[in-house]
């Protein structure tokens, strides 16, 4: 709560906090938009990651941090109004176009960033990539997922069962 | 980034992806995708997340039409709008294999919770109904195996041939008469399991003369896989002018089976409606009941209904307008939950639904009503063949919706106007039900 407050008032310095990745990158900012992750927003709280200690993030590589932060950087004022109840229709537009930018990457950074997600615990990131992965989803067939999720080819008898799922249940190919 | 791990997402994100799919077809061909989902998509819990229970009781798949056709099969399936299989017709091919030209119709009665009634009648003209556990696209069906089954159960269960063609109609919905006396029943609980795909566990029926005032209550209770065990109970109606209202079968609340009668005055009318409530687990109970419940027009059609908040209400249908009563039930103080009683004290009037604004009809009564459960109500509109709609109305938000438009379907005739089956499905146990076996069968697993 005072981590957002503070960020927001714009006393000339806003609290800044340093997160670590799992490759040892240091990153740098503010704590409102760190504040995005109820796990870092604890620790925070508690007065942690400012100075030269920094939150160590084992689990987040540099690429996906950084990418993850963008997301946060972008949505902290929204979130410090408390869900922007009144942010104008222009800002909220271009939040939209924003994520929707922002979501258009290839699958295997799509899948770093919604377990970063779940991991730092980041609400709209993780339903925003998983909008996404379902949206890759629907619609398609066993074998046309796989390969737009980047799973592996499937073994011979894999592809003969889904062929046999395909037979059986034809209603559900149709 | 090894691309594979998408499939190993941690279950908490699977379900936020799939949460998001939407489309029950797109989930069914995506839990085949590999191995990982396979898991997800068979364990119950995972599935009863994906469909909380309160939208479970909802979802209508579509209507079953029979005599649509009179080449191949005479079933057709059509998915409501709003059905998580997607919207659009399709026409069931014949899944009752009828080589040795058994059968002269097959007729779909009635559906609960997945399985479906279906009367045959076979060249003889004898009437078997079976109940069938119903995957979205019907296979062939063992017949033999099922009718085996069937005439097995009815020699376990009754004794003679009379009680035994009266125990066919009660499990399919329908008054039979024979002589003077009648028999209604219903599934009171017919639960699916994968290795009794086709159980049911009690079925309760009323058998009573039309000139008496003697009814019996006979409750058939499932004691193992293969026998049911029989009880009978007793119950004397107010006078013998008592007239069972609205639908024959009867509404299930709590484990109670509840019926409503009337009771008309000398001249004809109206002048109580009661409550007739059996309670088949445990220890049988049976008790019939006044109900503080006045018909100002004197004859509308009643129909009792279980709404979704697990409250019972009354729907009386009049010529312009659907009045809805309901009880107050505060869900607190489960012991007395074994009193039928308990549901019959207090109603009070909610509703007074209008026809409307719009509508192509303008006759609640010329329409044919049927319970659907879950606090609705569905009507047939009848404009003649193709062109007869079906509705569903709402007795909490008193909200009417089409959800049948018959003349869209290319495949029914003109001469068809017939109440068409609502088919309800739970999906976890659907899921569990065809993709477990394929888990089971060690398919698709490497």
């Amino acid at each position: 709560m005072a981590a957002p407050e503070s960020g927001d008032g714009n006393n000339g310095a806003a609290r800044m906090v340093t997160l670590i990745s799992s490759d040892n990158t240091r990153f740098e900012v503010e704590a409102a938009a760190a504040s995005l992750s109820q796990t870092l927003q604890l620790t925070i709280l508690d007065g942690g990651g400012g100075g030269g200690d920094g939150i160590p993030l084992p689990n987040v590589d540099s690429a996906t941090l950084s990418k993850v932060l963008e997301y946060c950087i972008k949505h902290a004022p929204a979130a410090a109004n408390g869900g922007a109840p009144n942010a104008t229709a222009v800002d909220r537009a271009e939040l939209e176009r924003f994520d929707n930018e922002f979501v258009n990457i290839d699958q295997s950074v799509l899948y770093s960033l919604i377990m970063a997600a779940h991991n730092l615990e980041i609400e709209g990131l993780q339903s925003l990539v998983a909008k996404k992965v379902a949206d890759m989803i629907k619609g398609k067939s066993p074998m046309e997922i796989r390969r737009t999720l980047g799973f592996p080819d499937p073994t011979p008898e894999e592809q003969a069962e889904m062929n046999a799922h395909m037979l059986e249940y034809g209603w559900a190919y149709e | 980034m090894a691309s594979t791990e998408v499939a190993d997402l941690p279950e908490d994100v699977l379900f936020e992806v799939f949460s998001r799919v939407g489309k029950m077809k797109s989930l069914f061909r995506c839990a085949v995708t590999c191995k990982r989902w396979l898991s997800v998509f068979t364990d119950p819990e995972f599935l009863r997340r994906l469909w909380p229970e309160e939208d479970r009781g909802r979802l209508l798949l579509g209507f079953f039409l029979d005599g649509v056709q009179r080449q191949g099969s005479t079933l057709a399936f059509v998915p409501a709008p709003s059905s998580p299989i997607g919207y659009g017709d399709c026409i069931l091919t014949p899944f009752v294999p009828d080589d040795h030209d058994l059968f002269h119709s097959v007729t779909p009665l009635a559906s609960h919770r997945g399985i479906l009634l279906l009367r045959f009648v076979t060249r003889s003209l004898t009437i078997a109904v079976m109940l069938l556990h119903l995957p979205l696209r019907i296979t062939c069906i063992d017949v033999a195996r099922i009718l085996a089954e069937l005439t097995s159960w009815w020699n376990s269960a009754l004794s003679n041939k009379m009680i035994m063609a009266k125990t066919v109609e009660a499990l399919a919905f329908h008054p039979l008469h024979i002589g003077h006396s009648s028999w209604r029943g219903i599934l009171l609980d017919a639960h699916l399991q994968l290795s009794h795909p086709r159980s049911c566990s009690s079925i309760v029926g009323r058998d009573g003369n039309e000139e008496s005032r003697d009814l019996h209550i006979h409750l058939y209770s499932r004691a193992t896989s293969s026998s049911w065990s029989v009880a009978t109970a007793d119950c004397i109606l107010p006078s013998d002018r008592a007239r069972e209202l609205g639908a024959t079968a009867a509404v299930v609340h709590r484990g109670v089976a509840n019926w409503l009668y009337d009771d008309e005055g000398r001249y004809g009318q109206r002048e109580s409606v009661y409550m007739l409530s059996v309670k088949a687990a445990g220890t049988t109970r049976v008790s019939l009941t006044k109900l503080p419940i006045r018909d100002d027009s004197n004859n509308g059609s009643m129909f009792l209904c279980t709404g979704r908040d697990g409250r019972l209400s009354i729907a009386c249908v009049h010529e312009l307008r659907v009045d809805v009563w309901t009880t107050h039930d505060d869900d607190d103080g489960e012991s007395n939950d074994d009193d039928p009683l308990r549901w019959q004290q207090q109603w009070h009037k909610v509703h007074e639904i209008q026809i409307p604004a719009g509508a192509n009809f303008s006759s609640f009564r010329h329409c044919a009503w049927k319970c659907l459960n879950s606090g609705t109500l569905l009507f047939l509109v009848k404009h003649g063949g193709c062109k007869n709609h079906v509705f569903v109305l709402n007795l909490e938000t008193a909200a009417v919706e089409k959800v049948l438009d018959l003349s869209e379907s290319p495949h029914t005739s003109k001469y068809y106007s017939y109440m068409p089956t609502p088919y309800k499905m739970d999906l976890p146990e659907f899921f569990l039900g065809q993709l477990g076996n394929h888990h089971q069968k060690r398919l698709l697993i490497t």
